[in-house]
């Protein structure tokens, strides 16, 4: 009898090597618009959670705010 | 592939470990990164963040997260020193790739967000921060050991509060 549950992440992780390998990765980031702002925050405190992304909304926000493309 | 996982010895014990690694000479800041074994202890995985150049003209970096076979060489000896590497987690095969498919989820979050990587941002996200929170989706713990050394963004968790992967 099939294992679904190890069926489910063995694709997982078998599409994982394909996208998150180093040339898929760059070859994505190289066309990647630069976000400009918003993961930076001198002031932010060295803990937690990276204030952009501890809340999603305001990280949704952030994202649509803050793309330029060809920047 | 998951039938001769299924046929595997279900006791047998993968692991999951945080490496830490000097950059440079003795204090030099440190890097993080996770490695997959199998039952022998062999690497089998290993997941790095890393800054990735954007494009042509562009001044700042991508912060990414990538996977990819562990390389028999390991780190580049001139430039990495291995100064601890922590058991995170030990068991069977099938916890060990739920651990694996949760840490590509978030590796898949991470990267979608679209990050950037200041080196001159102490306080800021980079390549730790990453291996940081791989460790927090694959619902581990980050070892004390590891925590003593400075190792710059290490502190910053990349995901919203309350993530969790749909494998855990």
């Amino acid at each position: 009898m099939p294992d679904y549950e190890l069926e489910m992440f063995a694709q997982v992780i078998k599409t994982g090597m394909e996208t998150l390998s180093m040339s898929a990765v760059a070859a994505e980031a190289r066309t990647a618009p630069l976000q400009v702002k918003k993961n930076f925050n001198p002031i932010a405190p060295n803990r937690g959670y990276s204030p952009v992304i501890a809340d999603p909304m305001a990280f949704a926000m952030a994202g649509r705010e803050s793309v330029r493309l060809g920047a | 592939m998951a039938q001769k996982l299924q046929n595997r010895n279900q006791s047998s014990s993968h692991s999951i470990a945080l490496v830490t690694a000097e950059m440079g000479v003795a204090g030099s800041p440190i890097y993080h990164y996770i490695v997959f074994r199998d039952h022998t202890g062999t690497n089998r995985m290993e997941m790095h963040g890393l800054p990735v150049a954007r494009g042509p003209g562009s001044g700042v970096r991508a912060l990414r997260g990538v996977m990819a076979p562990a390389s028999s060489a390991g780190l580049p000896s001139s430039h990495f020193k291995t100064i601890s590497d922590a058991i995170l987690f030990r068991g069977p095969v099938r916890e060990y790739l739920r651990k694996m498919a949760c840490a590509v989820d978030a590796l898949n979050f991470i990267n979608n967000q679209n990050l950037n990587y200041r080196s001159f941002d102490e306080s800021g996200d980079g390549p730790n921060s990453i291996a940081h929170t791989l460790v927090q989706a694959m619902e581990l713990e980050f070892p004390v050991g590891a925590a003593y050394f400075w190792a710059p963004g290490r502190e910053r968790i990349l995901l919203p509060r309350n993530w969790r992967s749909p494998y855990a």
